[in-house]
């Protein structure tokens, strides 16, 4: 390590810098829009790929699919409906267990309790049957689920007793086979995503929901899951089966399951759909591409929820690849209809597929987004765009860092060469700056809207508690609280700026800051979640690139305008808005209410990490905005 | 008064870390804990020793025999002091750290108040801030609630900072040896360490021979507490050779997974060299600063020894604001700050997507640790550079003109 005086490099870096920081904002907003339009046309069909098997050893539909006992299938449906119409309180537990004990499996009860910890607290409990096929040809060290759930008379969603009697019939037909390697285990739950939730924690032995959710332990158990299929059958004819793959948090199955759900689905001549839209025709022509640009934007609105679209999404935090097959009978819907042993074959190709695995899922993808049944986008297509929209955000850090006032100014030089005299030691004096760190002034306004929104995370639940004995029902009560938060802290910057205004530099150095937060959170969401990731960042990014003091009064107020645009609490609005069916504002205001304690309820239980990631830091980020605009 | 105020502070967080779910799950990883320092072991090697059975006929406890008794006495009597124990260790290295700024930061500033060039300014802020950086730093707050031995080998470095600042060499020497008896690793600081033993009028050889003899003393008295010399192989063995190729943040394990097995101890030579080369030279060039050489052989040993964790890098990352003064001179800090920042969010992300969710891979998990250690290359060179550039400007004046053109100190 030596040093040398170059000329030809003398200010070589700052004339770099000097580039960047003349070209920078005419660049961001440039790779900002050339993002959005490369991301844009990777829905159209010859910029993404077909799905392929990557795992050979599935060997999907290489055997004739033989379950053909329709009438039994339909004698159970029958049955059911007629025990669930007799008992319309309760699960009809009894008959199921019977029915799968007649077939000679081991049938276990599983109990679970959840203690709900908003408004005055109420305790649930809830009971799964599951009933466990012993592989004849290996040791139980591997398992498959098949899992559906009960539904009662009267719950909001549509019953599914064909499943469960298919689960029965299925039980039936594959006990008599030889070749299963693995054990196949029939879940039949309670109570939709909460029973699955119990019986995986509870299988794992892994506590969720913060000790909220009493899982109990299980009398039996399979090996370890590989595998699991989640089914719902809402009618006994069947018009198209949609796969749904999006989980918790937003995680998804491996690919080459959701392609052999597909697969199966295509070679039994069923109708398959994802999003609930089926393959235009034509994905070449301009309206074969806006189909599929519209189903990828289906996609991507229900993975940023980051809410399970079935109950396949708890088995994939445990890493067991899930999906749920759901069939409908929509009348929309063109093209012949099956009857349910065809359903039957098609779980019988699963089944018969996933028993020839001889590893876990490991290859094909777990980053994707489909725009069609046959196409995905993978993270290696996806990534460059997002990062294109994003990338402002860093370069941005990076020019306000290099505008920072160099430490290194003339006078503290000219001091510094009267110290040569004086001898070596004497200039370390000079050294210490002279004017305070602006460090010193801008970390109040970074601590503050964490500490804020933390607090807020953690206040939430005895608000409620405590606005519940003044009869306040929780709904209104979360709404309450956010919704003041989110109003007084818009005075946040008043309060930090009175004691010290920040200078110039503290601005920028906030500016910086806010910026390389802002960066690390969207691209370590979008290894998450890339809908979510995306989203945010589309509307991020703008207002993040314009967000400093204007000392104009109107560039003021329409960037704060457009800052309450962006605002965690206003996107939430808007996203109930748009999913509702009419935009009557009573009904949007009601339906916020609602998501906002789902929210929180799926964030205790669950685990879900929206709420959490947008309280502790989407919203302090934004106050940190907010404070830029209103710094002077 | 802001110190009293920062420990407690500490002390609240790493209870609270110690009480959330969330944390407990991230801690299960092996960035906060690795093979030689993952509490877990200690309580088998506590239970073995329970069972008069050798804690070290085994592969599974790797701490050194002292350090294993004492947490034997902990675990056998007062179960329940444990976490207050690894606290009370942290906040006590924080102070010796704050301790250390005190004097450095007093040292620095003498001559020029001395001869009357600048006023008596007001305290400096770099203690406090160094206080504040190794208590709330979440390396070393979130591997103090994983009950990571390593927090306790940070103390004894500590020390060795502090008396070498203090310039009370017995201290330095005796608190050197116990860190080196911890670890081995810390072995490269007697090279600076003896220079300014040199320095200051003193005798190298004594020196090295207090060294030493304490070292020694310490080996002995494990072997005699245990009996026999069988803890030599599970602990410097261990270390040297890297048995364990479970995943951490240093550079060995991906690389030796893939190794076959006939190259193998070739390379770990070559990689091991690289934790113990940089000690002689650096100490050559830099002779009048035995401190900011201990400083970047710290960093150099946490980047390039064979089982890391992210608590050694706690301790350099306090002491890095003693290095106010030399910040005008230095290129990288957006760049390696960015690559710190990253690096804490990204290794938990990808372990967890990794090991949890099973649908990231090992090769997301290992660009990371990659990231982390070239960060600490850059800061390490990056620093060392601008010491050189500071020199060179109080002995030269800041006129950087060469034939009337402007010019530049670049690195070569």
């Amino acid at each position: 390590m030596g040093l040398l005086t170059s000329p030809t490099a003398g200010g070589s870096s700052k004339k770099f810098a000097n580039i960047l920081i003349k070209w920078e904002p005419v660049v961001s907003p440039l790779l900002y829009i050339a993002g959005i339009i490369w991301f844009l046309a990777l829905a159209y069909h010859p910029y993404n790929a077909g799905t392929y098997f990557s795992e050979n050893a599935l060997l999907p539909g290489l055997v004739t699919n033989e379950f053909s006992d329709g009438s039994e299938l339909a004698r159970l449906l029958k049955a059911l409906e007629a025990e669930a119409a007799d008992h319309p309180d309760t699960v009809p537990h009894p008959w199921i267990r019977a029915q799968f004990r007649q077939l000679g499996l081991q049938v276990y009860p599983h109990n679970f309790t959840l203690r709900y910890p908003l408004g005055n607290g109420s305790v649930f409990h809830g009971e799964n049957t599951y009933a466990v096929l012993r592989a004849p040809r290996s040791g139980s060290t591997e398992a498959l689920v098949l899992s559906a759930p009960y539904r009662r008379p009267g719950a909001p969603h549509p019953p599914n007793h064909a499943a469960v009697a298919m689960l029965v019939a299925l039980a039936k037909y594959f006990r008599r086979q030889v070749y299963w390697a693995k054990d196949i285990v029939f879940l039949v739950t309670e109570h939709e995503q909460l029973g699955v939730a119990a019986w995986l924690s509870a299988y794992h032995q892994q506590p969720v929901g913060h000790g909220l959710l009493d899982a109990g332990d299980l009398p039996g158990r399979a090996g370890s899951i590989q595998a699991a299929i989640n089914l719902e059958v809402e009618s006994a004819t069947v018009s198209h089966v949609d796969v749904l793959v999006e989980g918790l948090n937003g995680q998804l199955p491996n690919l080459d399951l959701v392609k052999m759900a597909h697969w199966i689905c295509h070679q039994e001549h069923i109708q398959h759909t994802t999003q609930g839209r089926a393959d235009h025709p034509r994905p070449h022509s301009e309206a074969g591409y806006r189909h599929s640009l519209q189903t990828l934007l289906h996609m991507m609105a229900s993975q940023a929820a980051g809410t399970p679209t079935g109950n396949h999404g708890h088995y994939l935090r445990y890493g067991i690849q899930a999906v749920t097959l759901r069939a409908l009978d929509d009348r929309a819907m063109p093209g012949p209809r099956s009857g349910l042993s065809h359903l039957a074959r098609v779980l019988e190709g699963m089944f018969r597929s996933l028993n020839n695995l001889l590893e876990r899922f490991h290859q094909s993808f777990f980053f994707y987004l489909m725009p069609a049944t046959g196409r995905y986008i993978s993270i290696g297509l996806y990534m460059p765009p997002f990062a294109l929209v994003a990338i402002g955000i860093v370069l941005r850090a990076l020019t306000c860092w290099l505008r920072l006032p160099d430490t290194d100014d003339s006078e503290r030089q000219q001091e510094a060469e009267g110290a040569e005299s004086v001898g070596k030691k004497g200039g370390d004096a000079c050294d210490r700056p002279s004017e305070p760190w602006p460090l010193a002034a801008v970390l109040p306004c970074v601590l503050a809207p964490h500490a804020l929104g933390a607090v807020t995370l953690a206040g939430l639940v005895p608000l409620t508690q405590l606005l519940a004995a003044a009869g306040w029902p929780t709904e209104r009560a979360v709404f309450a609280g956010l919704l003041t938060v989110s109003v007084g802290s818009l005075l946040l910057p008043a309060i930090t700026n009175r004691r010290s205004p920040l200078s110039e530099s503290g601005r920028l150095l906030l500016r910086c800051v806010t910026l390389i937060e802002l960066g690390l959170l969207v691209f370590t969401a979008a290894l998450f979640n890339i809908s979510l990731a995306l989203i945010v960042t589309t509307l991020y990014t703008p207002v993040a690139l314009s967000a400093r003091y204007y000392s104009s009064a109107p560039a003021r107020l329409l960037a704060s305008l457009c800052l309450l645009l962006v605002h965690p609490f206003t996107l939430q609005l808007a996203a109930v808005a748009l999913g509702a069916p009419a935009l009557a504002w009573r009904a949007v205001l009601a339906a916020d209410q609602r998501a906002l304690a789902v929210a929180l309820v799926d964030s205790l239980v669950y685990g879900a990490r929206l709420l959490d990631v947008a309280c502790t830091v989407l919203l302090p980020l934004w106050l940190q905005m907010w404070t830029l605009v209103h710094c002077g | 008064m802001m110190e009293p105020l920062l420990l407690i502070g500490g002390a609240f967080v790493r209870l609270y870390l110690m009480h959330n779910d969330f944390f407990k799950n991230l801690c299960d990883g092996t960035i906060f804990s690795t093979p030689v320092s993952s509490w877990k072991r200690v309580t088998e090697g506590s239970y073995l020793m329970g069972q008069d059975i050798s804690p070290y006929e085994g592969d599974m406890v790797h701490e050194p025999p002292l350090t294993l008794l004492l947490y034997n006495l902990l675990l056998q009597n007062f179960a329940g002091i444990v976490p207050a124990f690894f606290i009370l260790v942290d906040l006590l290295t924080a102070h010796i750290l704050k301790r250390t700024a005190d004097k450095f930061v007093q040292k620095q500033e003498k001559p020029a108040v001395r001869s009357g060039a600048a006023p008596p300014s007001s305290p400096s802020p770099v203690p406090l801030i160094v206080t504040a950086v190794y208590l709330f730093n979440p390396c070393t707050a979130v591997s103090c609630a994983a009950l990571s031995t390593a927090g306790l080998h940070q103390l004894p470095l500590a020390l060795v900072f502090y008396a070498a600042v203090t310039e009370r060499w017995w201290l330095c020497l005796c608190s050197l040896s116990v860190s080196c008896y911890l670890d081995l690793y810390p072995v490269v600081l007697l090279a600076p360490l003896l220079a300014a033993v040199g320095a200051a009028g003193r005798s190298r050889l004594l020196a090295a021979l207090l060294a030493a003899g304490c070292w020694a003393g310490l080996l002995l008295l494990s072997a005699h507490a245990l009996g026999d010399w069988s803890f030599l192989r599970s602990t410097y063995g261990f270390i040297l050779w890297t048995w364990d190729l479970s995943p951490n943040v240093g550079l060995f394990w991906y690389f030796f997974t893939e190794m076959f097995q006939h190259f193998e101890s070739l390379f770990i030579a070559t990689f091991q060299i690289n934790a113990f080369i940089y000690a002689v030279p650096l100490t050559l060039r830099f002779r009048g600063q035995p401190v900011l050489v201990m400083f970047a052989l710290l960093v150099l040993m946490v980047t390039f020894k064979s089982y890391p964790s992210v608590a050694e890098a706690g301790l350099y990352l306090a002491l890095l604001p003693l290095w106010r003064p030399l910040a005008p001179h230095a290129r990288y800090g957006f760049v390696v700050t960015c690559f710190y920042a990253s690096v804490m969010v990204l290794a938990p992300v990808m372990w967890t997507l990794w090991i949890h969710a099973g649908s990231a891979n090992a090769n997301f998990f290992f660009a990371v640790t990659l990231a982390y250690n070239a960060a600490q290359i850059f800061l390490v060179t990056d620093l060392l550079f601008a010491q050189l550039k500071r020199d060179h400007v109080l002995t030269h004046g800041t006129a950087k003109e060469v034939e009337g053109k402007p010019a530049k100190l670049v690195l070569c």
